[in-house]
């Protein structure tokens, strides 16, 4: 899958190359970056400071490890030190955890039928699980379900990737037991 | 330690069997149940109607998971802001360049600094005091080795120059010792 990539930064062809890499990495870095950040925008943002990255430090690429854990190494980094960025510097996001009910509130109050709040109560739950767990399922299921791409992915082993997902799942239907939070209506003041 | 829910399923015997189950069903969705697990469960699911249902939910889980976690796609324009943005940049090359040049010079200003350090002065004095010193010392050393045997004690005695040339041999490599170690004393405690 990388030979072809490999063959052009050999003969420092690095535009062909990266145009490869945009082409076959660019939805899995976003889609790591989702992961971690939990926020479209930013993860979109992201993708665009990771890729950029890559093609700066294209040549100085040696081959020591694979490509694609290359990539996701940069990747990794690049979400963690937004991270805790944000950790010094916290801003209101709509993906906020602490915003979240009270948006949960507002679409429920929009949205009519037997399907309305469903989508949310996932997330909802998905928002309880410790981190580690909730990045390796959200991961899963927007990797259609692949344990080695989860594990390529975020630096860990296989067998701790299905670990997580198990005691995850085991976490999620634990809580879907559990009646919802209730928010009080807010107040509308002038 | 168990939650409210697992207590109340241990308090019930019926559903204790449950509680025991809920591991391996959820391994056995994930497909880590190891072969000879798998049969034993498949076989207890069909005749037990509580793990069966705790096997549904586990199902209409994967469900709902697989269908709320869909990545929202990148929007066709993120392409196209990419490579403006890789083509507003100076040739990759040349970025490489700039690179390789910064690291050249930031190295040659160390080596450059590292060499300055190196043939100072009092750095060479140093250097030529202390192979001085050695010199000096293997020499009386190995003069001692040759005549101390043969002469033994009453030799000492009687040849007063070579117990002087001991005595300086000894002097000039406990001076040297004193010397440097003063010196990383001295170089210890400037950096603390």
């Amino acid at each position: 899958m990388e030979d072809d990539i490999r063959k052009h930064l050999d003969a420092r062809q690095y535009r062909e190359a990266f145009e490869l890499v945009v082409d076959r990495f660019q939805n899995k870095v976003f889609r790591l970056a989702i992961s971690m950040v939990r926020d479209e925008v930013l993860a979109q943002d992201l993708a665009q400071d990771i890729l950029m990255k890559i093609w700066k430090a294209l040549p100085g690429y040696l081959g020591g490890a694979s490509l694609s854990t290359w990539i996701y190494t940069i990747s990794r980094n690049r979400c963690l030190t937004e991270l805790k960025r944000e950790r010094t510097h916290p801003t209101v996001s709509l993906n906020d955890e602490k915003m979240e009910p009270m948006f949960d509130y507002v679409v429920a109050i929009q949205t009519n039928g037997p399907e309305a709040g469903a989508e949310l109560d996932v997330q909802w739950m998905l928002s309880q699980l410790p981190e580690k767990y909730r990045r390796v399922i959200t991961l899963f299921y927007l990797e259609q379900k692949s344990y080695e791409d989860v594990a390529a992915m975020l630096g860990l082993p296989l067998g701790t990737v299905k670990t997580f997902l198990y005691r995850a799942k085991r976490e999620l239907l634990k809580l879907s037991d559990r009646p919802m939070p209730t928010f009080a209506k807010p107040e509308l003041r002038i | 330690m168990k939650d409210e829910s697992e207590q109340h399923l241990d308090r019930d015997p019926a559903s204790r069997h449950l509680l025991e189950n809920m591991d391996r069903i959820l391994e056995y969705q994930e497909e880590i149940l190891p072969g000879e697990e798998r049969g034993s469960l498949e076989g207890h699911l069909k005749e037990c109607p509580q793990c069966r249902a705790f096997q549904q939910k586990a199902e209409r889980l994967e469900v709902e998971l697989a269908r709320n976690i869909n990545g929202p796609a990148l929007p066709p324009e993120f392409t196209t802001r990419l490579w403006e943005r890789i083509n507003s940049l100076p040739e990759l090359e040349s970025i490489h360049d700039e690179q390789r040049r910064r690291m050249e010079l930031e190295f040659q200003k160390n080596s450059a600094r590292l060499r300055k350090q190196l043939f100072r002065l009092p750095n060479v004095l140093d250097y030529l005091s202390y192979a001085a010193a050695v010199v000096i010392a293997g020499y009386l050393l190995v003069r001692l080795a040759l005549e101390f045997p043969a002469k033994w004690l009453p030799g000492i005695g009687e040849n007063h120059v070579m117990l002087g040339a001991w005595v300086a041999g000894a002097a000039v490599v406990i001076c040297g010792l004193a010397f440097a170690m003063n010196q990383r004393w001295v170089r210890w405690f400037r950096s603390t």
